[in-house]
């Protein structure tokens, strides 16, 4: 009894950080459009990182568990294993462990381990997956699995089953598609950073030939160009123009955060900022993001508020009431049918139990004889009763 | 031996506070615990026979004992209830049949001596569980009255064939009236066991009903035979009994109606009315019941319109 409440207490967690993280994900992605302060917005991605270990424990356990039950492939296949496989391994490989180790590594190369560059690149780059984020959604699936809305098991089943299809075909389609226009959004950027970088080249070689002081092209490219993505202007050693201090340029990554035009003939090179094209980028895919979680948030609430009354309607309710018309003597209530639906098999059922078999039982209950099966009253009842004294 | 029936009772009381037990009217309470000890005899009879209990006695005599003890726990509300709902009848209809006035007082007293009488035996508590319950509910109030609405059968029926030419307040009394008295008949049901038909436990053919109306009409002197007639024959075949009284085959109705009336909080999504079941099932097992298809057809329109 003590294991039995154990077990609900921890799947009454385990669906609250569901919903906690369900929440999560809308805040992320809402935070970036609404220009929430990068604190936030960093305090956000290290709780994504903590919900999607939690998790990925949380299915090894199950895994781990599920060997010593029914097996692991059971669990997979039929106990919805392979959404809380997709909705953690994937998320914590892909999505937030990148970002958050990215956030803390990058602390520490500005610390001075510049041998961690590579490595952060790296990870920015799994980082642009940013597409994983979409399995997320799979963990709505998870909170109807774990929350009761039915009084009937096979209702609850059937829509619950309805809404795995509904919401996996959207979360599939919708990585797919995302898996493609990424890639082009991707080779678009960096189409966008190429021209950029040429533009630059053109006003430095530009500017040199013209015979332009150092100061000239400077100018000239502040004014010409994005200005406000220009981070550096060197010549040689010497540097004509730095946007940041030395450890604020630390932060930055070079060949992800900044990109660099650089004409050998003149020695002249100019650092700019991508970040902004990087940013917008994150907004488009946030907005969508967005998107895709309303969808198939609406997907969900509509099968719950339309499919699933209709289920019980047509379905579960007469099967019930017809199941206790059959368990219990003294329960004589028809089925309602409904005119719409009266040639449903299930309906053409009930039909022949109001028809045929209430009245039969009502017969037979006429009969003086068998008065004590229609006891309401069990030994289970009056249990307590019989430990006392009079 | 006040000490057991002490126990006995304080036993009793518990079993029927039980919530298992409380949507059921209070002789089917009675008859739930009196199942209830038949049944599990063995597995209460080593508790029972404890010190606590009724110490080394055996099975018949604890039964004899909790029966007692049940009868007395139920009569004590069962009277007060029939009191109850006796004062609520108002009887002025017995002088409207009878043309003489009698004191009101006197009839209800008449009838509760004779319900007393009768309800010492068991088969006649079972039989007066349906009328009772359904005088209980007011469950013919609501009907004559959308009876009397709709100018259909029934209103026909009462007012036009048995011509009872009296206010709908007074046709509702006189059938709240034939319903406590319809147990009446039930002696001859237990009695007779010849007379019984096969298949239907409380119907009684047509001669001894009328030798029952004889036999009550002496003992309710102050009772008009309008009324007696009206009670003994809601235990009649309709269908064999073509000229049974409106009054009479309402009353055998709503008796069989409360019979196995068990009060229910909500009705089961998916389930229709309690009452449009039940009348939807008479409908189809009319002939089996001798009720009146005309009486059950308008009773189940009543019901499904209003949501019953």
């Amino acid at each position: 009894m003590k294991k039995k409440s154990d077990f609900n207490i921890f799947e009454f967690f385990i669906t609250a950080a569901i919903i906690l993280v369900i929440v999560h994900t809308f805040l992320e992605d809402f935070a970036l459009l609404s220009h929430w302060s990068q604190n936030i917005r960093d305090a956000l991605m290290i709780l994504g990182f903590c919900f999607d270990l939690f998790f990925t424990i949380e299915f090894l356990s199950r895994l781990y568990l599920a060997q010593n039950s029914k097996g692991m492939a059971h669990y997979f296949v039929h106990q919805y294993g392979w959404v809380d496989f997709l909705a953690s391994v994937p998320l914590l490989m892909l999505s937030s462990g990148p970002q958050f180790v990215t956030y803390f590594v990058r602390d520490l190369s500005s610390a001075g381990l510049g041998s961690l560059l590579g490595f952060i690149t790296l990870l920015k780059l799994i980082k642009t997956i940013r597409i994983a984020r979409i399995l997320r959604l799979l963990r709505i699936i998870k909170v109807f699995r774990n929350i009761k809305y039915a009084d009937s098991p096979m209702a609850q089943r059937h829509v619950a089953k309805i809404i795995t299809i509904a919401v996996s075909v959207i979360v599939a389609g919708v990585f797919c598609v995302s898996l493609v226009t990424s890639g082009l959004n991707l080779s678009a950027n960096k189409d966008g950073f190429e021209s950029i970088r040429q533009k630059y080249l053109n006003i430095i070689a530009e500017s040199a030939a013209n015979g332009m002081s150092m100061s000239r092209i400077v100018d000239s490219l502040l004014i010409t160009a994005k200005a406000h993505d220009v981070v550096m202007i060197q010549k040689g050693d010497q540097v004509y123009f730095s946007k940041y201090n030395e450890s604020e340029m630390a932060r930055l990554v070079f060949g992800e955060d900044l990109k660099e035009a650089r004409l050998d003939a003149s020695g002249i090179k100019v650092v700019f900022d991508t970040r902004g094209e990087n940013i917008t980028l994150e907004r488009i895919q946030a907005q969508d993001s967005l998107t895709y979680f309303c969808i198939v948030l609406l997907v969900v609430i509509a099968y719950l508020l339309f499919y699933s009354p209709h289920f019980a309607m047509t379905v579960s309710d007469p099967v019930n009431v017809m199941k206790q018309g059959m368990a219990q003597k003294e329960y004589n209530l028809e089925v309602k049918i409904p005119e719409l639906f009266e040639d449903d098999d299930i309906f053409q059922l009930a039909k022949l139990f109001n028809e045929k078999y209430l009245p039969l039982k009502d017969r037979m209950a006429d009969k003086p004889e068998d008065k004590s099966s229609v006891l309401d009253l069990g030994l289970a009842d009056i249990q307590s009763m019989m430990d006392d004294e009079f | 031996m006040d000490q057991e029936l002490n126990k006995a009772s304080a036993f009793i009381k518990r079993l029927l506070a039980n919530p298992a037990l409380q949507p059921f009217p209070l002789l089917q309470k009675e008859e739930q615990i009196l199942q209830f000890l038949k049944l599990n005899a063995n597995s209460l009879f080593p508790t029972l026979t404890s010190p606590a209990f009724f110490n080394g006695k055996n099975w018949p005599e604890i039964f004899a004992i909790l029966y007692q003890g049940l009868l007395d726990v139920i009569n004590q509300d069962l009277f007060q209830q029939i009191n109850d709902q006796l004062e609520r009848i108002d009887f002025s209809f017995v002088s409207f049949l009878k043309e003489v006035n009698y004191p009101l007082s006197k009839c209800r007293d008449q009838i509760r001596d004779f319900l007393a009488k009768l309800l010492t035996k068991y088969e006649t508590r079972q039989a007066f569980n349906g009328p009772f319950t359904a005088v209980s509910l007011s469950i013919t109030d609501k009907y004559i009255e959308q009876s009397f609405l709709r100018h259909e059968y029934i209103h026909f029926e009462l007012v036009k064939v048995q011509k009872l030419k009296m206010s709908k307040e007074e046709i509702k009394n006189m059938v709240k009236a034939s319903l406590l008295l319809m147990v009446g008949a039930t002696t001859a049901t237990l009695t007779t066991s010849s007379y019984q038909n096969n298949s239907v436990s409380h119907l009684i053919p047509r001669q001894y009903a009328e030798k029952i109306s004889r036999d009550m009409q002496d003992q309710l002197k102050l009772l008009p035979p309008e009324l007696i007639n009206s009670a003994v024959n809601a235990n009649l075949s309709f269908l064999e009994n073509k000229d049974t009284e409106a009054t009479s085959r309402i009353t055998g109705v709503f008796a069989m109606r409360c019979k196995n009336y068990k009060h229910i909080q909500t009705v089961d999504r998916g389930a229709d009315f309690p009452d449009k079941s039940w009348l939807n099932i008479a409908r189809r097992n009319y002939k089996y019941y001798g009720f009146d298809i005309k009486v059950l057809d308008e009773f189940y329109k009543i019901a499904a319109e209003n949501g019953w």
